[in-house]
């Protein structure tokens, strides 16, 4: 990723932990307190109310910091070349397609069991990373995932389930 | 103390645990040359399968990978200038130009006898002086708990580049906003739990650590379209690794420096905050001072006391970092708070009374490190050539294999596929403030020990009336106290004397 687009992503980091720490602030003000809080010395209040504090003044200073030493804060430059837009373009798209197959991942654990989703989720990882070998991309997943599941299933005795589709699955036709 | 080391090394040398430390060492190598990951990643990446093991094995797994992934990235450095971690860039000033004239075996070699050296002396002087400082230690009260907490946190803004002071304190402020995350457990008051039973017991540190460190630093490697593993691999299959072997001469010239920088490293490591980063620097500074005019011009150029002065202080200021680990259970860096926040899962709580009730655990680990310098010295370095093949497998292969390992490792623990949300959330979060150029282990430090560090001050100020009077009364809580004001103001007085010094100039 370019250099001359991290103040812009620095001003804006910033200014979502400054809001972050509002919002926490306000959050801590309304936070319940116990029965007598008012003969004891610190509260469950008090730390989450200084730290919002803290973390908005910081924030603050940051914010203005940016601003100062970098007066022109353009998300692109137009000195940027286009074939380096579209590659990071293409990588932005790709760590999207990562995070949601991660999700994704998340998801179907549950229900698909460990052998199955890991599995799917390796082998796509692999396929959007660019491997289009499918020796590769369905070898790796396959080995990695039994070599772990006997590792830990069998070996370790770690339980890792079928899944609850399967248990419905039996369940329905049996 | 005899007794306490015997126990040590009948704990640390069951089969198990030296093959940890073979494992440990392996692992850490590998993980610590590939670009982008060090060691806080490496440690990370080993805490779910530590799990199933009993404590100080885990621990002496952990140890292992510590030093081997310093180690993986000194041969980064070395063969492809390409320093894995912040400790090892003073390692390729002199290292990598000795790698292009040719001598990279020397250099490896080099790399391998400091690292033993100061790792040697580290752990010698930490078998000295963590006792001597847990003793110390059991004197503590919770006001002095707080002041030294206090001190980690703003030690770290202390030893940062000036223009990332704000941005490290904030961190850290980040992470103790994130602790207070759950159950309050003085009060039982639920904090920004949004009504979510996921959330009542707050955030798993091991979630945080893996999301931020190893799922956000694969993702970067793809944002940053960086290819050095490539090179890396196309670097090392084309260069050939010279001779390992020092001459007589050379190690009886590299001897003194070895030595001042061991020293040196294992006293800045000790301080919290300052680390290995720091000590490699220090310990470069200082020998190209005291090097004689001939060495001087070498400096830069290839000098074998170049590359010995930061790899000999790196190692032994990781293992002065393990002293107020151990004996105050305040994390001085982001590894070691990785390495407390795995004790405390384990149900360890390191301090002053781990090394009075749980000797042999005290002791392993310090063991445990010596054994990981031997091993890094005998069969690390002549197996390097063919661990550096290993970067050879590609991204499009790597990349998901450490997703999957990172994102299995936190489901394994919890069962619970929220956690795999949580991370999805942070690492993108972890991806942004490392594009910002926010330091991440601040935050982790922050995380760590905001719990503690509410819990002690509410002691403090029950014990004390509700005053902060034990600030100022406490002589450990003052002295601490006044080194806290140091380390914050510490930037601003560089800055003033610099100012000052080119008005002077001018």
């Amino acid at each position: 990723m370019s250099k001359n687009i991290t103040p812009v992503i620095e001003f804006w980091v910033s200014v979502a932990l400054f809001l972050f720490s509002v919002a926490y602030g306000v959050g801590a003000i309304q936070l319940p307190l116990p029965q007598g809080s008012d003969s004891i010395p610190i509260t469950p209040r008090s730390i989450p109310i200084f730290l919002s504090f803290a973390g908005a003044f910081l924030s603050l200073v940051i914010i203005i910091q940016t601003f100062v030493s970098n007066k022109s804060l353009m998300f692109f430059s137009s000195s940027q070349h286009q074939s380096k837009k579209n590659k990071l373009k293409k990588t932005v798209f790709t760590v999207a397609l990562l995070l949601f197959f991660m999700v994704t991942y998340g998801f179907l654990l549950p229900w698909l069991g460990f052998l199955v989703s890991s599995f799917g989720f390796i082998c796509a990882s692999i396929i959007v990373l660019g491997q289009r070998k499918w020796y590769v991309f369905l070898g790796v997943p396959l080995v990695t995932v039994v070599v772990f599941w006997l590792l830990l299933d069998v070996l370790l005795g770690v339980y890792l389930g079928e899944g609850e589709l399967f248990f419905l699955l039996t369940e329905f036709f049996s | 103390m005899v007794e306490g080391i015997l126990s040590g090394l009948q704990e640390a040398f069951t089969g198990l645990n030296i093959l940890m430390v073979i494992v440990g060492c392996f692992a850490g190598t590998f993980i610590g040359m590939l670009p982008g990951l060090g060691p806080i990643s490496a440690i990370a990446l080993m805490i779910p399968i530590t799990y199933g093991f009993p404590p100080a094995t885990a621990l002496i797994l952990m140890a292992g990978v510590y030093y081997g992934a310093v180690f993986g990235g000194s041969t980064s450095s070395i063969l492809i200038n390409a320093p894995g971690v912040s400790s090892t860039v003073a390692t390729t000033f002199d290292g990598y130009p000795m790698s292009q004239k040719g001598y990279a075996g020397r250099a490896l070699a080099i790399a391998a006898y400091c690292s033993f050296t100061g790792g040697t002396v580290g752990a010698v002087f930490l078998l000295i002086a963590a006792p001597l400082l847990a003793q110390l230690a059991l004197t503590f009260q919770s006001s002095d708990y707080f002041a030294l907490m206090l001190m980690g946190l703003t030690a770290i803004s202390a030893f940062t580049s000036k223009e990332t002071v704000f941005k490290s304190i904030l961190m850290a402020v980040f992470g103790i906003m994130l602790s207070t995350i759950g159950t309050d457990l003085a009060s039982g008051v639920q904090r920004f739990t949004f009504g979510s039973i996921h959330l009542v017991d707050g955030l798993s540190f091991i979630m945080i650590v893996m999301a931020i460190f190893a799922l956000s630093e694969s993702l970067l490697g793809i944002l940053r379209s960086d290819n050095s593993a490539k090179d890396a691999a196309d670097a090392i299959s084309t260069q050939k690794i010279s001779s390992l072997r020092l001459g007589k001469g050379t190690l009886k010239k590299l001897i003194p420096t070895m030595l001042r920088s061991s020293v040196l490293g294992f006293f800045v490591g000790v301080l919290p905050g300052a680390g290995a980063t720091i000590a490699s620097f220090l310990a470069y500074g200082v020998e190209q001072n005291l090097a004689s005019p001939e060495d001087k011009k070498e400096f830069g150029k290839g000098s074998p006391i170049g590359l010995a002065a930061p790899e000999t202080a790196n190692n032994a200021a990781s293992s002065g970092s393990f002293v107020p680990l151990l004996t105050l259970g305040i994390p001085g860096s982001g590894t070691t708070a990785v390495i407390l926040g795995a004790l405390i899962s384990y149900g360890i709580q390191p301090g002053p009374r781990l090394f009075v009730e749980q000797p042999a655990i005290f002791w392993s680990v310090i063991v445990s490190m010596y054994i990981g310098n031997l091993i890094l010295l005998v069969l690390n370095l002549p197996l390097i050539p063919f661990i550096s093949r290993l970067l050879m497998i590609k991204k499009e292969i790597l990349v998901p294999l450490i997703l999957f390992f990172s994102l299995i490792g936190v489901y394994l623990v919890s069962f619970n596929n929220v956690d795999i949300f949580f991370m999805v959330g942070l690492a993108i979060l972890a991806v942004f403030l490392n594009f910002a150029s926010f330091p991440l282990p601040p935050l982790i430090l922050g995380f760590i020990l905001g719990g503690p560090l509410e819990e002690n001050l509410r002691r403090a100020l029950i014990i004390n009336k509700g005053s902060f009077s034990f600030l100022w009364e406490r002589p450990i809580s003052l002295t601490l106290f006044i080194l806290t004001l140091f380390f914050l103001f510490l930037p601003f007085i560089r800055r003033l004397i610099a100012f000052l010094r080119q008005r002077v100039k001018n």
